[in-house]
């Protein structure tokens, strides 16, 4: 019976809030105001993000579902940067044992002079139930971001513009198609404000807003909010030279509290 | 580059200052009218407006202040204050008032809106008390007000049950001494429309009579008042009477500015206490401030089965027109006696503060379930302790309380200034149920703190002298009943505000703002549930100059209303302010037209409204019409003003205005309104 339960929810959650993949903790922290923000965490939002990163980069990332004691989502992430282009892989399992989401990922992502950059990314799909069997498709991510100047930065980015879905008539899972527009100011290199509007084509239009502050050259601090639901999140980054461990908790009104946990190392 | 800053400033503010001396009323109505843009409907402003009317001709010296008078200039935020101790702690005294230009956080609009109230230089030594002085130097002020609508409501009928017993006619007569920072007394008296003006029954001679006389700054003994005063301590959890700012576009709100003991010169019938206070320095950095007040207040007499006389609610309207009002009047008599003990440094306040309220009559809760945990019986302590410490660019502040034998509350919070352009604010705030406190103002969603969780964050964003960006996100929680909400239930509140100002007399302010709450369902059934109940408010504003006498604004603000499953509801306001105001006539007017068409009450929009000096009104627009007032204002002598004032409704297919005893024949309601004052 309470698998069952918990089925539903993850069912549910899968069509509507969660739809969207895991941006690790840190973007997480910022209320997921991610479409201009560059972070490694960015091959799962916009991809051009990851032209951020100056040395190769690894990160793993656990997100728990406090209303279920087996619900989890898993991530791992590895950018390499070489010249002025960006390689990345993803890899995103998201459910409990019976039933379980795997979003992977390969991104390519490149800079054209200190301004723009443009990313691409192209996704692996497999929703997989026990004893019931497992459906896989395929979808493509693509972003861009533009350094209006020094402070402004401007984002873009789409998920699965072709709308591709489940093969499968009997998977009810379905691959969201969604628009991001976003900015992000940065008055000093401490702080960091970003702002993304989203436009689902399933449902009404989300605004995040998102704070990254670097408390000291160790902790920053965040914190963030969404519309639609409306939901608060809180968060901490610690980085000690090349390790950087940072946490999040995000609070739905129903859902209640999600907290997670991300690591990551730039070689 | 400080240089060039210094002297960029120096002539802002020169400018600023010729400006000023022909228009020291208009700076202060600016100022007033900024901030209650950003307030809810029912602030009282007029206090405010008083303290800085006064603070105008007696500046307050920068390097001989504390923080409790700093924080009465309400657009300082506690950060900036603390940072402007902290300079002077390190630099010593400010030699220059350009000198705040390298405080941090200190932007240049706050030091335009700071210098017309504050000085470097020691005010006039001359400031004994002796029978001389104040006769000499005392600085006077009377205020007499009249007003009444004008069309003949049903209240004022021969109707056979209830009526309004006495005239439709409005006075106000206030007089207020000062002497230096030294002497305060005031004399207040009003009559509301439908009371009794003189000798009716319950009065003596008129109906609200209020006044205090204070001795201030005298050695050890800060503050004395006898007769009605203020307290407000905290973060408003435990002790505070009287209006505090909460969530507002002015984001900082929400860290009270607690301004401790103050003589009460306003109007407003509820919210004081009357007895004797004080503020003693017992020991360096430690002020204690006891209270004794004794007060007869308005509510419904029941009796129960023990024979015993019963209140459920106190009334606060301070109205006395029926004669069921005038039999509640005064029926209950409330006695608060306490303390409250403050430990100040530069970075460090904490304060503890405890009291006793009781009463002659037995509090029961009301019938309804959601009263069951509504305060029972006579007698009340309260506790609580409070905090506030600045920490680099972090200002920390909270607060706790506690009913004895009763629940607990807690609000904290913090106001970081994140880089000199951007600064967030956080506060989080859990009251319980049965948190009783007669005198709690604290940051919350519904009007008394208590039965509430919530958290709110907020942002300020301004990136350049033309840009100002503001938002604000609040998530609450109702974990008990509510008044038409049968279950526990939660909403929260967005507002984003952007204001473009290009020039000095050009301004642009976009401001949208949404709250979803849960309300019980409008059909009958069985058992009431809950629906979702939506209201976004979008604003758009201009205000321009024509001319250095002319000035315009325009509004436009649209309001969707939905509830559950029914259609959204629509409330339009538009309207065109005028403001005539040159700079060197001893007339100054302006004039609203203003048109309104909302589908119900529910989708009604409140403006801030132009009034005579010292009387704030926010404007209802409900239902479909026309809304229209003019505001005239002569100087007669050098210390002798008039103003005048007549507004008018008038409603589009209507038969009557308003319900009740209220309810006007035709389809107009108008208003006028005269005041005079004389300063001496």
């Amino acid at each position: 019976m309470r698998k069952l339960l918990l089925f539903i929810t993850i069912s549910f959650l899968a069509n509507s809030s969660y739809a969207q993949y895991n941006q690790g903790a840190r973007l997480t922290g910022m209320g997921k105001a991610s479409a201009a923000v560059n972070d490694i965490w960015s091959l799962n939002a916009n991809p051009a993000g990851i032209t951020g990163q100056k040395s190769p980069i690894a990160a793993l990332n656990y997100a728990r579902y406090l209303f279920g004691e087996e619900l989890s989502e898993q991530s791992f992430a590895f950018v390499l940067p070489f010249n002025n282009n960006f390689a990345g892989v993803s890899v995103n399992r998201y459910g409990i044992n019976e039933f379980n989401e795997i979003k992977a990922g390969f991104a390519l992502a490149k800079q054209f002079g200190e301004q723009l950059s443009i990313g691409v990314k192209a996704n692996l799909h497999q929703v997989k139930i026990t004893n019931y069997g497992s459906a896989t498709t395929f979808s493509v991510d693509a972003g861009l971001n533009y350094a209006l100047s020094k402070q402004i930065g401007l984002g873009l980015y789409v998920n699965n513009p072709s709308s591709q879905s489940y093969k499968a008539t009997n998977v009810a899972t379905y691959i969201p198609t969604a628009i991001h527009l976003g900015a992000t100011y940065m008055p000093t290199n401490k702080l960091i404000l970003a702002t993304t509007v989203t436009k689902d084509f399933e449902q009404k239009f989300d605004v995040n807003i998102g704070v990254d502050y670097k408390f000291y050259d160790m902790l920053s601090l965040r914190g963030g909010i969404s519309a639609k639901p409306f939901k608060q999140y809180v968060g901490v980054g610690l980085n000690y030279q090349k390790l950087v461990m940072d946490i999040a908790v995000e609070s739905h009104p129903q859902i209640g509290y999600t907290p997670q946990i991300g690591l990551s190392y730039a070689f | 580059m400080r240089f060039k800053l210094f002297v960029l400033l120096g002539f802002i503010l020169i400018g600023f200052a010729a400006k000023a001396q022909t228009q020291e009323d208009q700076l202060i109505k600016d100022l007033i009218e900024s901030i209650a843009e950003n307030l809810p409907e029912d602030y009282d402003l007029s206090e405010l407006q008083d303290r800085l009317t006064y603070y105008r001709k007696h500046p307050i010296n920068l390097n001989n202040t504390n923080a409790e008078e700093l924080k009465t200039l309400v657009f300082l935020s506690p950060l900036q204050i603390s940072n402007l101790f902290e300079h002077i702690r390190k630099n010593g005294k400010l030699i220059d008032i350009l000198e705040l230009q390298s405080i941090p956080d200190f932007d240049l609009q706050t030091i335009q809106r700071l210098m017309p109230f504050v000085t470097l230089e020691q005010g006039s030594v001359r400031d004994e008390i002796t029978a001389k002085n104040l006769l000499k130097y005392g600085n006077n002020d009377l205020i007499v007000r009249y007003g009444r609508v004008i069309e003949k409501s049903r209240g004022y009928t021969d109707l056979p049950g209830s009526r309004y017993l006495g005239t439709p006619d409005r006075y106000l007569f206030r007089y207020r001494y000062t002497y230096s920072n030294r002497v305060s007394a005031s004399l207040v008296f009003e009559k509301d429309a439908g009371e009794y003006f003189y000798n009716g029954p319950k009065q003596r001679p008129f109906d609200f009579l209020s006044g205090h006389v204070a001795i201030l700054n005298t050695g050890r003994l800060k503050k004395f008042v006898i007769g009605d005063y203020s307290m407000q301590f905290g973060q408003a959890l435990t002790l505070w009477s009287g209006f505090a700012f909460g969530k507002s576009p002015d984001i900082t709100g929400v860290a009270k500015r607690d301004v401790g003991l103050r003589p009460y010169t306003s109007a407003n019938e509820f919210a004081f206490f009357r007895g004797v206070a004080a503020t003693v320095n017992i020991a360096k950095n430690i002020d204690l401030s006891p209270f004794v007040s004794h007060r007869k207040l308005d509510a419904s007499i029941s009796t129960n089965a023990a024979g015993e006389q019963t209140v459920s609610t106190i009334n606060e309207t301070g109205l006395h027109r029926t004669q069921s009002e005038i039999n509640n009047k005064n029926s209950t008599e409330q006695i608060v006696y306490g303390g409250v003990l403050q430990y100040r440094t530069t970075a460090l306040n904490i304060g503890a503060v405890a009291y006793h309220t009781s009463f002659n009559k037995t509090f029961v809760p009301g019938s309804s379930l959601y009263q069951s945990f509504n305060f029972a019986g006579k007698e009340l302590t309260n506790v609580g302790a409070h905090y506030s410490y600045t920490y680099r660019n972090f200002y920390f502040f909270g607060e706790f309380g506690k009913a004895l034998d009763a629940g607990l509350a807690y609000v904290n919070g913090a106001l970081v200034s994140l880089s000199p352009t951007v600064s967030a604010v956080v506060l989080h705030r859990n009251y319980q149920k049965n948190y009783y406190n007669f005198f709690n103002q604290a940051t919350a969603e519904a009007s008394e703190a208590f039965n509430e969780k919530g958290f709110y964050a907020g942002l300020n964003i301004n990136p350049n002298k033309k840009w100002s960006i503001q938002f604000y996100g609040d998530y609450f929680k109702f974990p008990w009943l509510r008044f038409r909400v049968d279950a526990p239930s939660d909403g929260y509140e967005f507002l984003g505000q952007v204001n473009y100002t290009p020039t000095k007399t050009f301004r642009v302010t976009l401001r949208f703002k949404t709250e979803v709450k849960q309300q019980n369902t409008a059909l009958t059934v069985p058992f009431n549930y809950l629906d979702q109940v939506k209201r976004e408010n979008y604003r758009a504003e201009v205000k321009w100059a024509l001319s250095k006498s002319f000035d315009f604004q325009n509004r436009v603000e649209v309001v969707q209303f939905k509830k559950g499953a029914a259609d959204a509801e629509f409330g339009y306001l538009a309207y065109q302010d005028i403001n005539y105001s040159p700079l060197s006539s001893r007339l100054s007017a302006n004039l609203r037209v203003a048109y309104f068409n909302t589908a119900s009450y529910d989708s009604r929009i409140y403006a801030y409204e132009d009034d005579v000096l010292y009387n704030f009104t926010f404007g209802l627009y409900n239902g479909k019409g026309l809304r229209g007032y003019a505001n005239l204002k002569y100087r007669l002598a050098k210390r002798l003003d008039v103003w005048g004032r007549y507004a008018l409704y008038n409603y589009d297919n209507v038969e009557n205005v308003g319900s009740g005893l209220d309810q006007i024949d035709g389809k107009m309601k108008s208003e006028m309104r005269v005041q005079l004052r004389y300063q001496f």
